[in-house]
């Protein structure tokens, strides 16, 4: 990764009426690295990336695209120019359902140039680097939801371009194929592409970004590196299970952790510091992140007989704090269901490795 | 851990294309291939309307042969029997096949959203040129398939082709163009592909042969004595006129009402050639131009 900047937005605002759905943006992405543009469903990530696609014009601001070593200033007269290095995804990817991947994807490559006398082995290499060469001659309609968004990501990279933006890239991805489009992230960042991943997912990004930037209703309140947003943070949730799971009193026996945790946990909210999930069963504590208070909490734990088989912090969990204060600094956020979603889907994943 | 083998033995490689510059050549090229995608992606369209057109011609032969067994006058010439099967069914044909190849032509991108894939990656310019050749192209290849059905009765029947049959075919193609356009207009407004169908059909068969009515009704040309120039419809009617040219352009026609004095009033049958080939040129140059303007700017409300 070089100091090289590859996108720029500069004071980008949209505003539909009276509504403004993305305002005054002051972004820059480097070239080689992976930037995860996080913030809840409508927050504005679609829109500014469709600003940066040209499918919708800035209200305000502009929009900077390098391209042959010139950072230029995109516009209605250069947009073919800017766009033609960038590969897109945008939202849920839609193709006609009657036509095949390779037909589909043979068309995308040569409306952006690619040499036509390649086109078709590129499509194969493409197609088979999502592991669906069997289906490549099948309609689109017979797939599910995964499989076109498989073909959406290939199709932002038919053309070979040295920008790519993925747009949500892991909606209605079961578990593998999200680990496969994260794989082929990393993979793209390998050979020096440049990433810009928006997702509501935090897991998602935080496998990935080098750096993310965090936005809420339209506006960006966080733009730095994994490590910097984790070190603010400073909070972080430990995930424990049992050996046998609780049968009855679950209440009393969150009341008795709760009250030998609470002095451990090194930080003073009016938030339960315990919850248990039913469904997974597995117990959550709030707490300051740091690895001492996280042995403390573990070794009272054992010496109060709980017997406990699993001890994790996911690292997602630093982030997804520091998110939801971010995007809701009144503390009312929903702690619970949000972990829990995240802590559901590294269930599956772990279960799928398990198969 | 569950991995797919292809996949594991499959790296991306790091290497740089050439790819074609952006310019006139590109453009050229996203509207060639935009023509060789749309001509397979509506290729069952194609052999559908194929069908329709066959059936209607069935449905043709059915009622002139019928109407021979039962005595009924049957045509003169080989060019009044070609005429025959024009004015039976095919207005509604061109408006049919129009409609199927039109409707989704700019609706669908917004509909399923297929926009977000495509844009970016060409102009929509050029994927209007490229669409509207290749639909053109399946509706042009039904017209040649019903104007060959039609030519090959003739010739049975007549043992002759009249020459004119191909002016009618250049009439007719030039008027489904029209039509294509119209559709395509309508196109950019809707929401949907099916909507758009519906309205557009509706829109040719009823509205269009309703204003003359209507015009006359109110009674702002007196006599009637201006020609249907704001009609779209009142075009397709040289199709089936340029088989015998030059035909009576219109009929007077004396109407009393009840207590009124008898009035001369004028039906129009036909535009003359030179009117009708600048008129549907006005007609497609405007209406293209409002579908196209609607298809860019359509993006920037959201939609």
């Amino acid at each position: 990764m070089n100091n090289e900047v590859m996108i720029r937005f500069s004071n980008l605002t949209k505003k539909f009426k009276d509504f403004y759905a993305v305002s005054n943006i002051d972004l820059e992405i480097r070239k080689g690295e992976i930037v995860g543009f996080l913030g809840p469903n409508g927050a504005g990530k679609s829109t500014t990336m469709k600003m940066l696609a040209y499918l919708l014009k800035p209200s305000e601001g502009e929009i900077w695209i390098r391209s042959n070593g010139e950072l230029k200033k995109l516009s209605s007269h250069n947009k073919d120019y800017l766009l033609d290095n960038i590969g897109f995804l945008i939202e849920n990817p839609t193709f006609y359902g009657n036509v095949t991947p390779r037909l589909v994807l043979k068309y995308f490559a040569k409306l952006k140039g690619y040499p036509r006398k390649q086109v078709n082995k590129r499509v194969e290499e493409v197609i088979a680097i999502f592991g669906m060469s069997d289906w490549i001659d099948k309609k689109i309609k017979t797939f599910s939801k995964g499989m076109r968004q498989k073909i959406g990501v290939a199709s932002a990279i038919m053309h070979d371009p040295d920008i790519v933006v993925l747009d949500e890239p892991s909606t209605g991805l079961d578990p593998q194929a999200r680990r496969e489009v994260r794989d082929f992230i990393l993979k793209l960042k390998k050979i020096g592409k440049t990433i810009f991943l928006s997702s509501h997912l935090l897991y998602e990004v935080s496998e990935v970004a080098d750096r993310v930037a965090i936005i809420n209703n339209g506006k960006l309140i966080a733009f730095d590196t994994l490590d910097n947003l984790e070190a603010k943070a400073k909070k972080s949730i430990i995930h424990f299970e049992l050996i046998r799971q609780p049968e009855e009193n679950i209440e009393n026996m969150l009341k008795n952790i709760e009250e030998i945790v609470t002095p451990l946990t090194g930080i003073s909210t009016e938030l339960n510091w315990v919850d248990y999930n039913e469904d997974s069963k597995v117990f959550q504590i709030f707490f300051n992140g740091h690895p001492e208070n996280q042995l403390n909490i573990l070794e009272t734990l054992l010496k109060n007989r709980y017997k406990i088989i699993e001890f994790s912090v996911p690292k997602a969990g630093l982030l997804e704090n520091l998110f939801l204060e971010m995007v809701n600094p009144e503390g009312n956020h929903d702690f619970n269901n949000n972990s829990q979603n995240n802590l559901n889907n590294l269930e599956k994943e772990l279960i799928m490795e398990v198969q | 851990m569950l991995s797919n083998p292809k996949q594991d033995e499959i790296e991306i490689e790091e290497f740089h294309i050439e790819r074609q510059k952006v310019g006139l050549r590109r453009a050229l090229t996203q509207i060639r291939d935009t023509i060789s995608f749309e001509l397979r992606r509506n290729l069952n369209r194609f052999l559908v309307i194929l069908l329709v057109y066959i059936g209607f011609f069935i449905l043709g032969v059915l009622i002139f042969e019928s109407a021979e067994a039962l005595g009924l006058p049957i045509a003169a010439d080989s060019a009044e029997y070609v005429k025959g099967y024009l004015e039976l069914n095919f207005g509604f044909l061109i408006v049919i096949s129009g409609a199927a190849f039109g409707g989704s032509i700019i609706a669908e991108d917004y509909h399923k959203q297929t926009n977000n894939l495509l844009f970016p990656k060409s102009r929509k310019a050029n994927i209007l040129i490229g669409r509207l050749i290749a639909r053109y192209l399946l509706m042009a290849a039904c017209l040649l398939f019903f104007y060959l059905l039609v030519a090959g009765i003739t010739l049975i029947n007549y043992e002759e082709i009249p020459l004119t049959i191909f002016n009618s075919f250049g009439w007719a193609l030039y008027f489904s163009f029209a039509i294509l356009s119209f559709i395509t207009m309508l196109s950019s407004f809707m929401k949907n592909t099916s909507m758009t169908i519906i309205m557009g059909i509706m829109i040719t068969i009823i509205v269009f042969e309703m204003i003359p009515m209507l015009v006359s009704m109110s009674g702002v040309f007196e006599k009637n004595e201006f020609p249907l120039f704001f009609v779209l419809t009142y075009y397709g009617r040289i199709v089936s006129e340029s088989l015998a040219m030059p035909n009576p352009r219109y009929s007077v026609e004396i109407i009393q009402m009840m207590d009124s004095e008898p009035v001369e009033t004028m039906t129009w049958l036909t535009p003359s050639e030179i009117g009708a080939f600048f008129g549907i040129l006005i007609y497609i140059s405007f209406l293209l131009l409002i579908a196209y303007l609607r298809y860019k700017k359509r993006q920037s409300k959201g939609e």
